[in-house]
């Protein structure tokens, strides 16, 4: 079909120009050669329409099973390496996860009981009862959270984050109301400046006030320290968080405000309901600023 | 994200897992339809789709990012065909039908999706008849888009037996395709 050498290397040209992988150089001579070519023209021709035909193939969509197994497979891996890096120990593979797990609860158990003992009246034994369960009520949860997301292989790695931010958020709260100046939280709000300005307006808003307070600063905080690891989906990780911050902190600002009035219960959980959302809010907000800031530097 | 496909690669290494999602949104249609062209068999196509990706993370330090990612990454999954298709040959292989990955267009009148299924059908069987090292170039540079440096690097050969083999592979399509 070629009558001369110059046809011969016109071929490896034709498929070139096809993938639009000519250089200028090649292009011009290409162009030259079929200007005065009829054979290599039509071929040209000819495969260009098979080129075409080819684009009429249709693509798959990837199934969605197959896309979501995928991505989980590979962040858990990740969030694995990312554990173990961060942890340096590779605890997870020496101690079982449920023993982890319940010596985690215990200690949460002694620590809530240590602290919480702080706030009651201790010569009333029934209540002192009623705060022991509460306490140890505290400690199985946050254990019952550690053994559920570390040892059921349905839950995801950000449930696992997730648990742990919420654990995270709970400590930073004890930390707080362990160097707290006064025995109640919330008679020592009262004694500070805002506080005394916002009971002007009813108690429960100077105690829903508080318990924004309460809620927001420690559970902001675990977000910014460990909301790197659950960024993936960050609004949900960080509300699944603060769902599982709320329900280890109940127990707490029961035993806290129970002595007062069922009034300060509610307003004190409701006030730290709208801090848990506004530190998730505002955590994956300063995610998204700071990253999209990362990347505009890049 | 705007990012180069080697930059985000760099990021994932050191352990981005943005960057891994933007880098596997913006490879999983192409690389699941490489598979399925290649082998025609949806379910080892989602196998050798995951395991490309595992095979991406496992090696993720090992990516040098003055090198072109695409021809990093499709020569870790031309690879995984090409050992697929290695050990088919040992077994009894099974034409297996395409219809379900591969639907027509629905935005074609009743006529055109009948002409265009047509057209599609005899390219999709054009593609099956063409020997393994022709098919390998030709959809590595007609659907992934690669240039001929990077298909060469991928299959390891030079670029003149990449254009070659494209030029004999459009041939033989042209050959099959004649009436359409």
């Amino acid at each position: 079909m070629f009558k001369t050498m110059d046809c011969k290397q016109t071929k490896e040209l034709l498929v070139a120009h096809l993938g639009g992988d000519l250089s200028t150089r090649e292009r011009r001579s290409l162009l030259a050669h079929l200007a005065t070519c009829r054979a290599c023209s039509d071929e040209k021709e000819g495969l260009e329409k098979v080129w075409r035909a080819m684009g009429n193939l249709p693509e798959a969509e990837v199934p969605k099973d197959l896309r979501e197994a995928t991505i989980s497979h590979i962040e858990e891996v990740l969030e694995a390496e990312e554990a173990h890096l961060w942890g340096k120990l590779d605890w997870e593979n020496w101690v079982p996860r449920p023993l982890a797990a319940v010596v985690a609860g215990v200690a949460m158990a002694f620590f809530s009981l240590w602290v919480l003992r702080g706030v009651t009246v201790l010569e009333q034994l029934s209540y002192e009862i009623i705060l022991h369960f509460s306490a140890l009520l505290t400690g199985i949860l946050a254990g019952t959270f550690l053994l559920a997301t570390g040892s059921l292989p349905g839950i995801g790695p950000r449930w696992q984050w997730a648990s742990r931010i919420g654990l995270l958020s709970l400590g930073l709260t004890m930390l707080g109301t362990l160097f707290c100046p006064k025995m109640s939280l919330i008679e020592w709000w009262e004694m500070l400046p805002p506080g005394e300005f916002l009971l002007s307006f009813g108690q429960g808003v100077s105690h829903g006030a508080f318990g924004v307070i309460y809620a927001f600063l420690p559970f902001f905080l675990a977000v910014l320290m460990l909301g790197r690891k659950v960024k993936g989906d960050m609004l949900s990780n960080a509300l699944s968080a603060g769902i599982i911050f709320l329900v280890l902190l109940l127990p707490a600002i029961y035993l806290q405000a129970s002595p007062l009035s069922p009034a300060v219960v509610l307003s004190w959980s409701a006030g730290s309901t709208l801090g848990v959302i506004t530190g998730a809010l505002c955590g994956v907000g300063f995610y998204r600023v700071s990253s999209s800031f990362s990347v505009t530097r890049a | 994200m705007g990012l180069s496909d080697e930059k985000l690669m760099g990021r994932y290494a050191a352990g981005d897992l943005l960057a891994f999602r933007e880098l596997y949104s913006r490879y999983e249609k192409r690389i699941y339809n490489f598979f399925l062209r290649r082998l025609g068999d949806p379910e080892r196509a989602a196998d050798l789709f995951q395991e490309t990706f595992l095979r991406v993370h496992r090696n993720r330090h090992r990516f040098d990012s003055r090198q072109s990612f695409p021809a990093w990454f499709y020569t870790i999954a031309n690879n995984l065909v090409r050992d697929e298709l290695r050990m088919r040959r040992g077994i009894h292989f099974e034409a297996i039908e395409e219809e379900d990955s591969l639907p027509a267009s629905s935005f074609a009148t009743p006529e055109e999706s009948r002409a265009m299924t047509e057209i599609r059908e005899k390219v999709e069987s054009a593609l099956k008849m063409l020997p393994e090292t022709q098919k390998e170039v030709l959809l590595l540079s007609r659907f992934e888009g690669l240039s001929h440096r990077e298909i060469a690097t991928i299959t390891g050969r030079t670029e003149v037996a990449v254009r070659q083999l494209l030029y004999r592979a459009l041939q033989n399509l042209r050959r099959q395709l004649s009436d359409v």
